[in-house]
């Protein structure tokens, strides 16, 4: 409920690169996602994110303040699991002590945490790169040309229509429950939740056969027909391949340059 | 947990992938079947889906007093069944991959794995098990929400320490099972207690929608 206040959607629908060119945009994205995979050393993934995010703020005008609570979680989670492959996913002799349960820090432990967090920076970046420049919506239509199963798009279309219809529900619910002294207390918290979630529930399936009606009535026979923006893979102009080939090209030899090039022992000394 | 974008090497990427894709497909086929019975299943499918998106971004207590999120995997798995589930997971996690930055794109096919196909499996067949031996469907709900979550994590576990063996599979897997364990098992009966009380609730509420959906037999309904 929290991030939804602060509408991913709208500036996915207003911000510089909305109308750029979605296949290039999804081309850039997916193919860094995965050649930032095969980094062995943090150097590359960490200039991908540097790269990624100069995009986001500067290129699309996205606001940094709406990209770090975006990025905070993500990075959060990577920042504890360097604590804990550092501690207790390395082999070999410790580089520090904690001094209690004989714990303590192991250089190849130290090394695998960063890599991974600054893999998982890297990866979010560009897949933000993607999501925050593009309306979800529109990624829909490209679903079509990769021949997903049309079932497959039309559930996803409709479950993106739906999350937001019920999370209007859910916050007017939410609200409610709060000002009549609701999650006051572990019980109770329990005891709303569960009212919350069965009723949304019962909501949902009520709707489901309204929206059924309203569909059938406009002569719905069980396939969404879309009408495509006649964006084409074919409007990339060719400076703009060059430039994604020279990029993805020298991403992939600067990860081959580096190699397993790591904080232990460059950074801190044995 | 979601496992994060960039988080597994590139060879286990695919090979979740590859596995995940299998049971999708056969969920799809399942889908299919069912919509070219009668077209009104779309939009039920499509508000599932919703249901369960929803029922993840929502805030839930724990046991030890932190804040996490209810998997809804378990109650997926009763109410339409694992291979539905399997494909309404793929479309849940993709959108909290892309809306929340919960999960990534590249281990899709791992966190499908996880929560979609071995989480509401076991599920599954806790609660068929249960109910044959004539357990009330409120407890049966219990164990079957605590089993999906568990067995996700356990799930979860096993693609970390396949992905990071160090020193050993064996070694890294109970270093992962006994550190999910202590946020985990709470998590687990926070979310049994959870969706046994939603479960009551419906039962109460709107028993013809669970007769409805073949989860309980039209005399457990009563007469509402």
């Amino acid at each position: 409920m929290s991030i939804f206040e602060d509408s991913l959607d709208h500036y996915a629908a207003n911000n510089k690169l909305t109308d750029h060119n979605i296949y290039y945009k999804i081309i850039f994205s997916i193919v860094t996602l995965i050649i930032n995979l095969f980094a062995n050393s943090p150097i590359v993934p960490f200039f991908i994110f540097v790269i990624c995010s100069a995009l986001i703020i500067w290129r699309a005008g996205i606001p940094a303040k709406f990209y770090a609570t975006f990025m905070s979680v993500p990075t959060g989670f990577a920042i504890i699991t360097v604590i804990f492959m550092a501690f207790f996913f390395g082999t070999g002799q410790h580089i520090w002590n904690l001094g209690i349960f004989g714990w303590g820090i192991t250089a190849d432990g130290l090394n695998r945490g960063i890599l991974i967090l600054f893999k998982v920076l890297g990866g979010v970046s560009s897949l933000a790169f993607l999501i925050l420049t593009t309306p979800v919506n529109r990624v829909f239509t490209v679903f079509n040309d990769l021949h997903i199963p049309p079932e497959f798009t039309d559930l996803a279309i409709l479950m993106y229509r739906y999350i937001f219809l019920f999370l209007d529900v859910v916050s007017t619910m939410y609200n409610s429950q709060k000002t009549r002294l609701g999650y006051n207390s572990y019980m109770s918290w329990m005891h709303c939740l569960a009212q919350l979630a069965g009723q949304v529930f019962i909501r949902t399936w009520e709707q489901g056969e309204i929206s059924y009606k309203a569909l059938a009535s406009r002569g719905y026979n069980g396939r969404l027909n879309m009408i495509g923006t006649g964006e084409s893979i074919h409007d990339i102009s060719l400076k703009e391949w060059v430039l994604l080939i020279v990029f993805e090209i020298l991403v992939i030899y600067f990860i081959y340059v580096t190699g397993s090039i790591n904080v232990v022992p460059y950074l801190i000394p044995v | 947990m979601h496992i994060m974008e960039g988080y597994l090497p590139p060879e286990w990427c695919a090979v979740w992938f590859v596995i995940s894709l299998i049971v999708v497909i056969y969920g799809l086929m399942q889908v299919r079947k069912v919509l070219a019975e009668n077209d009104d299943a779309m939009p039920v499918l499509a508000l599932s889906g919703a249901f369960m998106f929803i029922l993840s971004s929502l805030k839930m207590p724990s046991v030890t007093g932190s804040c996490s999120h209810p998997c809804g995997n378990g109650f997926g798995a009763v109410f339409f069944g694992p291979a539905v589930t399997g494909l309404l997971s793929v479309i849940v996690l993709l959108f909290q991959a892309i809306l929340l930055a919960h999960g990534g794109l590249t281990t899709l096919g791992a966190n499908v794995f996880s929560m979609g196909i071995v989480g509401p499996f076991c599920g599954w067949v806790v609660w068929k098990a249960l109910r044959s031996a004539n357990v009330s469907g409120g407890i049966s709900m219990f164990f079957t929400a605590f089993v999906a979550d568990l067995m996700t994590y356990v799930a979860t576990a096993v693609e970390l320490s396949l992905a990071f063996p160090t020193p050993n599979f064996m070694a890294a897997l109970s270093t992962f099972l006994v550190i999910f364990a202590v946020t985990q098992i709470p998590l687990a009966i926070a979310e049994g207690l959870l969706s046994t009380v939603i479960y009551n609730y419906i039962v109460d509420a709107r028993p013809d929608i669970l007769v409805k959906l073949g989860v309980i037999s039209d005399s457990e309904a009563g007469a509402n």
